[in-house]
């Protein structure tokens, strides 16, 4: 059953082949107009006599990014590091300033300690007002 | 760097700081460390100059803040004198202390007096024993107007 409906495709085939070839240039051409304009109606890609697909699918942006979404956040982060490092470098400083105001009065109080004049006369005004006397 | 006890520091530390041994734990870590630094710098002093120092510790560290800063004020500015000058100091501080009280008392409160003279308020001292100058004018809550120690 099988084979006999394969004979008959077989013969049909090349009968409509034989006859395809016998048409005219210009009936083909005007088959294959009203050929593509029935595949459009159908949404499909219509072939050219060429052979050729004349649909175009464009992809608008397909693959291409305007921004990766790891650039923002690399961005970001760039930015919290330099808030960081700024605060740490004020801390820094302000450190520094501690540290030398506290070596200046450290230093002071051995020169203080180790003058010639006792403590009483840096504190006496009585004193000091007794220096202004002498002072030009 | 911390707050060391009297126990924590170092033989040499403690040799250097002696005088200050009784009340070494009641002072603030700050002033701890300014004695430390002193006690490094100590050994490269000359004999005179340890001698002046270890005289003076105690008496130095008895202050309270606003004297000590009066006393650093006054320093400074005797500092920037010609070394002339400065030995002209050390004589008037020698003739000074031969003037009788009552010509001591009326030079402190001269200097009370006047605005702008040397000296902080709350800070002045009077060597005189037994005397106590007059408060000076604005002295700040809880500062010690008066010499805390007596002679």
């Amino acid at each position: 059953m099988i084979r006999d409906q394969h004979e008959f495709a077989k013969k049909l085939t090349a009968y409509l082949d034989n006859g395809a070839a016998q048409l005219k240039a210009g009936t083909v051409y005007r088959l294959s107009q009203a050929r593509g304009k029935a595949l459009a109606a159908l949404g499909q890609p219509a072939w050219t006599s060429e052979g050729r697909a004349a649909q175009v699918h464009a992809y608008a942006g397909a693959g291409r990014g305007t921004a990766s979404p790891g650039g923002g956040l690399r961005k970001g982060a760039w930015l919290w590091l330099g808030v960081v490092l700024m605060a740490a470098a004020g801390f820094g400083y302000q450190q520094w300033q501690v540290y030398q105001q506290t070596r200046e009065i450290e230093e002071l109080d051995v020169q203080i300690l180790s003058s010639d004049l006792p403590i009483d006369a840096y504190l006496d005004r009585g004193f000091q007002t007794w220096l202004t006397r002498f002072q030009p | 760097m911390g707050s060391p006890s009297w126990s924590q520091l170092s033989p040499s530390e403690k040799q250097v700081l002696a005088p200050l041994a009784p009340d070494w734990d009641n002072l603030d870590a700050q002033r701890k460390q300014k004695w430390r630094g002193l006690a490094q710098r100590y050994p490269k002093m000359s004999a005179d100059e340890q001698q002046r120092i270890q005289g003076q510790m105690k008496s130095w560290a008895e202050l309270t803040p606003q004297q000590r800063q009066a006393a650093r004020e006054q320093y400074k500015s005797l500092r920037q004198l010609p070394p002339e000058k400065k030995d002209e100091v050390r004589q008037k501080w020698q003739e000074y202390q031969t003037l009788p009280p009552e010509q001591k008392r009326e030079l402190a409160a001269r200097s009370a007096a006047t605005p702008g003279a040397p000296g902080a308020p709350g800070a002045s001292r009077s060597t005189a024993p037994g005397t106590n100058a007059p408060p000076a004018t604005t002295a700040p809550a809880g500062s010690a107007g008066d010499t805390k120690r007596s002679r």
